[in-house]
């Protein structure tokens, strides 16, 4: 579960507690429904770092990644009232996202076949890649860990979006095949062929680098 | 590099995964709530105003449109009648003078009527018939629904029939008359001459040095009413100098004329 993954920011969570009990994403949900805004700040506190680093794995542009996670929480705040707890809030709001995210993807295609300056530009230098603070002196290995790093990032932004976002879910995320298939809509069969395949195509864009 | 070599450096699907697993984690920044908070307030007052769309999408379309069909019934299907019929009367007229003119091959000018005294509303002023046109069909002069002016009676407006296409034997093409060939008015033809203005004024003229002095006018006549008698000399009609150059355009209004009697000049303004 990609909750799983966010140790490292739970210092900044404040977590809303009955009886020492940590609710759960529907019980948040009907409390914001209920028109708690604590509760909807329990819920972005819990998902925007999870959903900022799928949009940014996936666009591999910061600035990008989280303007769309803001986007994905504001249509979360105002369709609220229509979510209903038959699926996981999970799935939910990741599918919002990848949604978006695939919107931007197409925006950004289109932009680039209109613009003349496109033909000048060098893509890889357009986005805004992450940079996180380094204190430590830079070893040799870090260094090469972080041209393959920058590689294997690279490499998933020119997979389709169909293989995309199953191989980011999955092996970056932590979802699960079940979860994948729901947030795509697509059978569990398929999910994991998909995620086979863009495994198979990332192995053959990186021949040579990793 | 062989192909045992090359195979080597290709990570399996575990390995692969790993890697992306590997991949460093980003965080949303500390201002992810409060920029949040700033866009859904941004977005709330929007998306409140979207809700009642509605009302705007459908009466504001559906009151235009009432106002369209209203102005569209006032200037189409009311108005346009009225002058459909105005046009009938003053078409009907006009043939029939026209057909008495012609029965009685009646000299250049048809008189106009006499009950023309004291009527404001619309009149139709026969035809000046066969002016000396050559061969085209005579300009009608008539004077037009005095009745629109607010100032009724103080000014008279001059209106032409357009001419019709001169009648030619056959096989010639009117388009390719020569200039030389044309008659001497071609290019007044759908103006009313001076000839036809001092019809419809009622007068009878002689050319004099300065513009023309009237031999007689008729009774009860716009220039009768206006005060014009015979003697007098016309020098000027709204200011515009009377002499063989002299051109009005249709549709214009007539205010003023100017006289010489005894030696002084002294204007009129035209009574209708």
């Amino acid at each position: 579960m990609a909750l799983d993954n966010t140790d490292h920011c739970t210092t900044e969570v404040q977590r809303i507690t009955v009886d020492d009990r940590v609710l759960s994403d529907h019980e948040l949900i009907e409390a914001a429904k209920n028109g708690d805004e604590n509760a909807f700040a329990e819920i972005v506190a819990r998902y925007r770092s999870p959903i900022t680093n799928f949009l940014y794995r996936f666009l591999n542009d910061y600035e990008e990644a989280v303007d769309l996670a803001q986007e994905t929480f504001v249509r979360v705040y105002f369709a609220i009232e229509r979510y209903h707890t038959g699926f996981a809030f999970s799935t939910y709001i990741y599918r919002i996202a990848t949604n978006l995210a695939i919107t931007e993807v197409r925006k950004r295609k289109r932009r680039k076949l209109l613009s003349l300056t496109g033909l000048f530009q060098n893509d890889l230098d357009d986005p805004t890649e992450f940079q996180p603070a380094d204190t430590k002196p830079l070893a040799d290995a870090d260094i090469i860990d972080a041209e393959q790093s920058r590689a294997i990032a690279r490499a998933i932004t020119t997979l389709p979006p169909k293989y995309r976002v199953p191989i980011v879910l999955r092996d970056i995320e932590g979802l699960s095949y079940d979860e994948i298939a729901s947030v795509m809509n697509l059978g569990l069969g398929t999910t994991k062929s998909r995620i086979n395949r863009a495994r198979g195509l990332l192995k053959e864009k990186l021949k040579g680098q990793v | 590099m062989g192909e045992t070599e090359r195979h080597k450096t290709i990570p399996d699907d575990e390995r692969m995964s790993q890697l992306l697993g590997s991949l460093v984690r980003v965080d949303a920044p500390r201002d992810f709530e409060h920029r949040l908070k700033a866009r859904i307030a941004n977005a709330r007052s929007p998306r409140t105003a979207r809700r009642s769309n509605p009302i705007l999408v459908f009466v504001v379309p559906a009151s235009l449109l009432v106002l369209l069909g209203m102005f569209l019934y006032v200037n189409h299907l009311i108005v346009p009648s009225d002058e459909r019929l105005k046009d009938v009367v003053v078409s009907d007229s006009v043939t029939n003078e026209a057909a008495a003119a012609e029965k009685s091959e009646s000299p250049k000018v048809v008189h106009d009527a006499d009950g023309l005294k004291e009527q404001t509303a619309a009149v139709a002023v026969p035809p000046i018939a066969e002016q000396a046109r050559t061969a085209t069909r005579p300009t009608q002069t008539r004077r037009s629904s005095s009745a629109r002016e607010p100032e009724t009676g103080s000014s008279i407006v001059l209106s032409a029939t357009e001419p019709e296409k001169p009648i030619l034997p056959p096989g010639i093409d009117p388009q390719r008359i020569s200039p030389a060939d044309r008659p001497p008015d071609f290019d007044r033809r759908g103006k009313p001459t001076l000839l036809e203005i001092f019809e419809l004024l009622g007068v009878e003229t002689d050319r004099a040095v300065s513009g023309v002095s009237v031999r007689s006018v008729r009774k009860n006549g716009i220039a009768d009413r206006t005060g014009i008698r015979s003697g007098d000399s016309i020098e000027a009609i709204d200011d515009r100098p009377v002499n063989e150059s002299a051109t009005f355009e249709d549709g214009s209004t007539l205010k003023t004329i100017r006289i010489l009697r005894d030696g002084r000049q002294i204007v009129l303004p035209i009574k209708n």
